[in-house]
C-alpha cells in the first residue's frame, strides 16, 4: 500500500469512518488503498483470532491473518455486493489458517509418508512375512534419506499433494507461491525419488514402478 | 463430524481448537474446509468468544502495517 505511512493503531481509524464494509471495500476496488486500510484496522482483530482459533499459535497465526487480507485485497475485483464483505473475509482467514495448519502438519508426518511409499514399493508377489518387514524397512531408510535430501519446499509440495490431498490450487496458496512453481516442485521432487529408488532396485530388487503418477492418484490436478 | 455435532462441540469447548480432543479438532478442520456453513458459524461463536473475554491480541499496529506494506 503506497500509503502505509498513515497507519495508525489497529481499530481507531476503522470505527472512525462510517462508511460501512461494503462501501469501503467498494471503494478500494476502485483504487481506494486507504479504503482497504479501513477494513484492515477494523477486521484484523477477529480475523487474527480466527486464525489463533485454527493455529493455536500467535506468529502463525498473524501471518495467516496477513495472508488473508493480501487474499482479499488481490480478490477484490471479483467480489459482488451482493455477498456481505465480514463473512466473505472471515471464510478467506479460516481458509488461510487452515492451509497452514496443514503444511504445518505435514512435515512432521514425513515419516507417515515414506511408511505408505514403502507400503506401495514392496506389494506385488506374496512374500515372507518376515522378508516383507524387512524390505519394507529397508525402503523406508531408503526414502526417507531420498525425502530428507529433497529441498524444504518440494518435500513440503510432495507431502501436501500425496498425502494431503490438497489440490495444486491450494498448495500453491499455502506455499505462498505459483500453481506452476508447485507443479514444478512435484515434478522434480518426484523426478529426484524416483532415481534414488531406482538405485534401491538394484540393490534389492524392487523398484519405483508403484509410486503412482498425479494422474492416477490424490491431488489430481497436478 | 457434521454441522449439527460441530456446533454442539464449539458451544461446549469453544472455539480454540488447540484445546480440543485431537481426533475431535481433526474432524472440525475437514468439516471447516469443507464447509462453508461451518465457517460462519465457526466465526460467529469467535465474535461472541471476543465479546465475552478480553483479547489478548494487543496492538495490533505493527502487523495491520506490515499487511499494508505486503498489499
Amino acid at each position: 500500500m503506497a500509503n502505509s505511512a498513515m497507519m495508525t493503531a489497529t481499530g481507531e481509524f476503522g470505527l472512525s469512518d462510517v462508511r460501512s464494509d461494503e462501501e469501503l471495500f467498494l471503494a478500494s476496488r476502485d483504487g481506494d488503498q486507504t479504503a482497504f486500510r479501513v477494513l484492515v484496522d477494523r477486521h484484523l482483530r477477529m480475523v487474527r483470532r480466527l486464525a489463533l482459533n485454527v493455529l493455536g499459535d500467535v506468529q502463525e497465526a498473524e501471518d495467516a491473518a496477513q495472508e488473508a487480507f493480501i487474499a482479499a485485497w488481490r480478490a477484490r475485483e471479483r467480489w459482488t455486493p451482493e455477498a456481505r464483505f465480514s463473512t466473505w473475509l472471515h471464510r478467506i482467514a479460516v481458509n488461510k489458517a487452515i492451509d497452514r495448519r496443514r503444511v504445518r502438519k505435514a512435515v512432521p508426518e514425513s515419516q507417515e509418508v515414506i511408511t505408505r511409499l514403502a507400503d506401495a514399493e514392496v506389494q506385488g508377489p506374496a512374500q515372507a512375512e518376515a522378508l516383507a518387514n524387512l524390505e519394507r524397512t529397508e525402503t523406508a531408510k531408503t526414502l526417507q534419506k531420498a525425502l530428507d535430501k529433497l529441498p524444504d519446499t518440494q518435500r513440503q509440495a510432495l507431502t501436501l499433494f500425496y498425502f494431503e490431498e490438497l489440490e495444486v490450487g491450494r498448495i500453491a496458496d499455502a506455499m505462498g507461491c505459483s500453481e506452476q512453481a508447485v507443479r514444478s516442485l512435484l515434478k522434480r521432487g518426484r523426478q529426484t525419488l524416483k532415481t534414488r529408488l531406482q538405485k534401491q532396485k538394484k540393490i534389492c530388487g524392487y523398484g519405483p514402478e508403484t509410486i503412482r503418477s498425479p494422474a492416477e492418484g490424490a491431488g489430481t490436478r497436478a | 463430524m457434521d454441522l449439527k455435532l460441530f456446533e454442539a462441540r464449539l458451544k461446549a469447548l469453544g472455539p480454540a481448537l488447540d484445546r480440543w480432543p485431537a481426533d475431535e479438532a481433526e474432524a472440525a478442520i475437514d468439516l471447516l474446509s469443507a464447509s462453508p456453513e461451518a465457517q460462519d458459524l465457526f466465526a460467529k461463536i469467535t465474535a461472541e468468544d471476543i465479546g465475552v473475554f478480553d483479547d489478548p491480541g494487543g496492538d495490533l499496529s505493527p502487523l495491520a502495517e506490515r499487511i499494508g506494506r505486503s498489499l
